[in-house]
């Protein structure tokens, strides 16, 4: 292939340091605002979970588009599916591990550092054997598989109202809401940068498409939700998910329109490059 | 449960697997998703900008394991409170529906935007007139798999929940979309200026056709000429895998004991399909000549 997967190599308009402690930061908050409901007895505070899920899509996307730029002779799709693949299963092992030994609390936590643990080794087995050579696999795996992790938690805790293992099992595994719930995040994180690839791709408006994506898996979270934690506190994700959505398509509007060559209502083709 | 009306019900499934593979098809035909969307990607590049759908949401497969889930959710959410099912499978399918259209049109966007040095304009009317062709084609082919998963559930009485059959046979559909259907899209449509049987050489990288029978193409006269052949050839594969797959447990019913048979017979189906696919490519070649090497053509025309 002769086409350029996106933007030069090492060049960031945002830090991806600074994406990468916001998507933990805003991540765990979201999640553990979520100790509300429990507080209070409710569950109108889920939609909390639901926005630590746009920051850690925005934290995976952005960790997507810069080990794609490799050209790792695989589609973006197979990170983002990868991704996946890595954060279910450590996830579902720290919530029940820490379900085990009586520590619900700190049960998305060791989710999370399982399956960073997991990419890492990931990142480590296919450079050293594989042999890609990729300077940033290792943290990239690591960082993407950590982000999938964080989007799954807290989706499955916007569903189910709760990080406990035994609500995620009754509100999310049970009635199969898992399977929409790990396809969106698997969507939402791979797309951003799938949908703007290209040599003009430009770290900004693949951010911002990681917030419309994060929305629209919000919205999802939202309609599940309904179903297994009430109308109302159902209602308030997805409401918030459409407001989000609206907001964040706008300015990824916005930027499309700065970065485009034109915007034309109609019109023929331009004049051939010779 | 009757036989006679579980081969009933096998054979309806059957049915609604053949519309949604024909629809699943012909929408990313119209989106320009897939394999063959690598070349209209390519085309800016080599300097033949166009007027064509650019959407790359993923690989169709996990694409439409999102928009079947999705509906399944949605439909099991008004299941739960006792709506209708024919009311709960088509709202389930409008949300859908819906979901594709937020992801088309932001994939064509950014696309498109992020081709800038190659001077490849935005259409605003190729969004307007693209994206609901690809919602509508994209709503059939989710209601009629949703019909399938329904079935499946609530008449054949599978353990998986709506939701999880509806990913699972939403991944199906979209593989085969991808494996039976892009080839009449990308080489037979993309490719058709260059002479018949000459392969895709690499220097045609790019070289999509760009001007229709009348005016410049759009990927809406894409849709229109694969569902000709490329849409009901994959509703034919996709409605063969459900019917196929479904019959031999129906034939040899495991909560009778026959399970194994079923494997057997799943076995022996496979080994027939791979003889008739041998007997098809050695008829084809014997009808329409072996592939020339280069000393035997003496130059490529092309």
């Amino acid at each position: 292939m002769t086409v350029a997967a996106g933007g030069e190599v090492g060049e960031f308009e945002i830090d991806p340091k600074r994406i990468m402690v916001m998507g933990v930061v805003g991540g765990f908050v979201g999640v553990y605002l979520v100790s509300l409901n429990i507080l209070l007895n409710t569950t109108i505070f889920s939609f909390f979970a639901g926005i630590g899920a746009i920051m850690a899509i925005m934290w995976g996307a952005d960790q997507v588009s810069h080990v794609s730029k490799y050209g790792l002779g695989t589609g973006v799709p197979s990170i983002g599916i990868l991704a996946i693949g890595m954060g279910i299963i450590a996830t579902l092992f720290g919530l029940s591990i820490s379900y085990k030994l009586g520590v619900d609390a700190i049960g998305p936590v060791i989710g999370f550092l399982t399956s960073c643990a997991i990419g890492a080794v990931i990142g480590y087995l296919v450079n050293r054997f594989i042999g890609l050579n990729v300077p940033i696999l290792v943290s990239a795996t690591l960082q993407i598989a950590g982000a999938a992790s964080l989007t799954l938690i807290a989706l499955m805790t916007a569903v189910s109202g709760s990080y406990y293992f035994l609500d995620m099992v009754r509100h999310v595994i049970d009635p199969g809401f898992v399977a929409l719930i790990l396809i969106t995040s698997g969507l939402a994180i791979l797309n951003p940068f799938n949908a703007c690839l290209g040599p003009d791709e430009r770290q900004s408006r693949t951010i911002t498409l990681a917030k419309v994506t994060g929305a629209i898996a919000m919205i999802l979270a939202g309609i599940a939700a309904i179903s297994s934690i009430g109308l109302i506190s159902g209602f308030i994700i997805l409401a918030l998910g459409i407001a989000l959505w609206i907001v964040f398509f706008m300015k990824f509007w916005d930027l499309t329109k700065r970065d485009a060559f034109a915007v034309w209502c109609t019109g023929l083709l331009p004049e051939e490059e010779e | 449960m009757d036989i006679i009306l579980e081969m009933g019900i096998v054979a309806l499934m059957g049915a609604a697997a053949t519309v949604a593979g024909a629809a699943e098809d012909l929408e990313t035909d119209v989106g320009s998703q897939s394999n063959p969307n690598s070349q209209v990607q390519l085309a800016p590049q080599m300097g033949k900008p166009h007027r064509l759908y650019n959407k790359a949401i993923s690989g169709e497969a996990p694409a439409y394991g999102l928009w079947c889930s999705t509906a399944g959710v949605t439909a099991a959410v008004l299941l739960g409170v006792k709506a209708s099912p024919i009311v709960a499978i088509a709202l389930g399918s409008l949300v859908g529906a819906f979901l594709l259209g937020m992801f088309a049109i932001p994939a064509h966007l950014g696309r498109i935007a992020s081709q800038k040095r190659y001077n490849q304009p935005i259409y605003l009317d190729i969004l307007r007139t693209h994206v609901f062709p690809i919602m509508g084609h994209g709503y059939v082919a989710v209601f009629a798999t949703l019909v399938l998963c329904y079935i499946l559930h609530y008449m054949l009485l599978h353990p998986f929940t709506l939701p999880l059959l509806a990913l699972i046979w939403g991944i199906t559909l979209g593989a085969v979309g991808s494996s039976t259907g892009d080839v009449f899209y990308g080489a037979e449509r993309h490719f058709q200026q260059h002479e018949f049987g000459t392969g895709l050489n690499a220097a045609f990288s790019g070289d999509v056709v760009r001007k229709a029978e009348a005016g410049l193409r759009s990927s809406i006269d894409n849709a229109w000429f694969c569902s000709k052949f490329g849409g009901p050839v994959t509703g034919l594969t996709f409605g063969l895998i459900v019917f196929l797959d479904n019959w031999r447990t129906t034939v040899f019913h495991p909560d009778l004991g026959y399970g194994w048979y079923a494997v057997g017979l799943g076995v022996l189906i496979v080994i027939v399909l791979i003889m008739l696919n041998f007997m098809l490519e050695k008829y084809a070649r014997n009808t329409y000549g072996p592939y020339k090497t280069l000393e035997e053509v003496g130059e490529v025309s092309a």
